[in-house]
């Protein structure tokens, strides 16, 4: 994992700090600046905007309950998603969602002749979007933070706990499997035009 | 670092893996540079860039569009803060009975409901067959070649991504990996021996003998074949640990005096002693240890 300059993350890493201390306007001051990132994170997972903000408040729960375990081998933003993540799948898991069957989208990937890159490359940003929603929760969460938070595999790894492979299995995996949910779509609306 | 360790170690490799964070911007100035590079010439890898592009694109604008959530729900995560103020951070902690207390309870929903039903059926149909046997046709050696193997066979799917699809998740909770292995063979190591004992005690009653020489007889290769096997599991997978504990257990039990024989149970295990404890412990420890070393990516910083 690449080292994260001290002087960046500083000032978050003391907001941390008062916050595991006790100092409730340290947490409130973590919220204002983080509270986007994490609600948008929060709504990748699910579509439900009041689950979302509900899981935002249990999140800077947790933070005032574990800041002071935080040991600084991540940014204090990987290590908010991290909680979030935990949060989240903590009660995602219960609801148990519906989600795409991958196993079937797996093998129409590995049928489908035409070429993946330029399948997405062609996709309009809806067909994009109602792909991506198809994917699992851990692809979804993936592409999330690779994308839309920009972070690199070796942080996403650390806010999900899984090893840095993964993080890159996943991405190959959500792109394999967009292409294929793609040409099922473009297959069909390409029929309905005959 | 000049490259990541992985991958783009000569220029003519493909940037596949790393096109994502190219893209985010959130490699290292020289992989970056250096996949730039790779891409003025790399027809496939340009191709695939457009495909992340359009990915990325959409990934973006969802978090723009995402609305700032209020201030005001900060209300709402002081009113859950002041209410729980036994919820203290150190709080697992500081009460060791209670948190062994819920690490162990929770195993119970985690792992497989087929793991519980499977025992208990092996052991039922076990004991039916026991009780059934007359003497001569050997019904005392049933339960001695039976339950150590259905002990092991179980304690084999206890633990690893095969059998735990939420492993993940419970990596990522500041429970230690060891004290979940622990737990879940302690539950489940219970669960047989408890299963097999009302078992063994129908059969003494109806016979009028000693519950406890009955018991004895199955109950130190049972212990030992399931650490065994639980051992094994961590390297091998369920399966094959399953089936290696059950060749040992048909391997110690030859006998070569006259002609090839089984013996049950063998000689070596026949009873309970502190030398079969002693190694029993000994490989439960040796798989708590190697658990440990193996999760250690899970995460200390909570």
């Amino acid at each position: 994992m690449p080292p994260i300059p001290a002087d960046t993350n500083d000032d978050d890493r003391k907001l941390l700090a008062r916050t595991g201390a006790g100092d409730r306007q340290a947490l409130t001051e973590l919220y204002t600046r983080y509270r986007g990132a994490v609600f948008a994170y929060l709504l990748r997972l699910t579509p439900d905007q009041h689950l979302a903000e509900d899981l935002l408040q249990e999140t800077f729960v947790a933070v005032w309950k574990s800041a002071a375990s935080f040991a600084g081998r991540s940014t204090v933003k990987t290590w908010l998603i991290g909680v979030a993540h935990r949060q989240a799948h903590n009660v995602l898991r219960r609801r148990a969602e519906p989600l795409a069957d991958e196993a079937e989208l797996a093998q129409l990937a590995a049928a489908d002749p035409e070429p993946e890159n330029a399948v997405l490359a062609q996709a309009t940003r809806e067909e994009l979007l109602a792909a991506i929603a198809r994917l699992s929760l851990a692809h979804r969460e993936t592409l999330a933070l690779a994308f839309g938070h920009e972070m690199p595999a070796a942080e996403i790894a650390e806010a999900l706990g899984v090893p840095i492979g993964t993080v890159r299995s996943r991405l190959r995996d959500a792109k394999r499997l967009l292409r294929a949910a793609l040409s099922v779509t473009l297959g069909a609306d390409r029929e309905e035009m005959r | 670092m000049t490259y990541e360790p992985e991958s783009m170690r000569h220029a003519d490799e493909h940037a596949s893996d790393l096109l994502p964070e190219y893209l985010a911007g959130a490699l290292d100035d020289a992989t970056q540079q250096a996949v730039r590079t790779h891409l003025l010439t790399c027809v496939s890898c340009a191709a695939e860039l457009r495909a992340w592009e359009q990915i990325g694109a959409v990934e973006r604008d969802r978090v723009a569009e995402t609305p700032t959530p209020a201030l005001a729900l900060l209300g709402e995560v002081w009113r859950r803060i002041d209410m729980e103020p036994a919820a203290q951070p150190t709080e697992s902690r500081s009460r060791p009975v209670t948190f062994l207390w819920n690490v162990v309870t929770a195993q119970t929903r985690l792992l497989r409901r087929s793991v519980w039903v499977a025992s208990a059926l092996g052991i039922a149909l076990a004991s039916l067959l026991a009780a059934s046997l007359g003497a001569e046709l050997g019904r005392d050696g049933v339960l001695t070649i039976a339950l150590p193997l259905i002990a092991a066979a179980g304690v084999a799917f206890l633990y690893g991504p095969d059998n735990d699809p939420g492993l993940e998740i419970t990596l990522a909770t500041p429970t230690p990996a060891r004290l979940v292995l622990l737990s879940r063979f302690g539950l489940l190591f219970a669960f047989d021996v408890a299963l097999a004992l009302i078992g063994t005690l129908a059969i003494s009653l109806a016979r009028g003998e000693s519950l406890w020489g009955l018991a004895l007889a199955w109950l130190g290769p049972m212990t030992l074949l399931a650490t065994i096997s639980l051992a094994l599991s961590l390297f091998t997978g369920p399966v094959v640990a399953a089936l290696g504990a059950a060749v040992a257990w048909l391997a110690s039990a030859l006998r070569f005096d006259s002609g090839l024989t089984l013996r049950f149970p063998p000689e070596a295990l026949a009873r309970m002693t502190p030398g079969i404890l002693a190694l029993s412990v000994g490989t439960l420890l040796l798989a708590m240890i190697a658990v440990s070393r193996r999760e250690q990516f899970a995460p200390v910083d909570n």
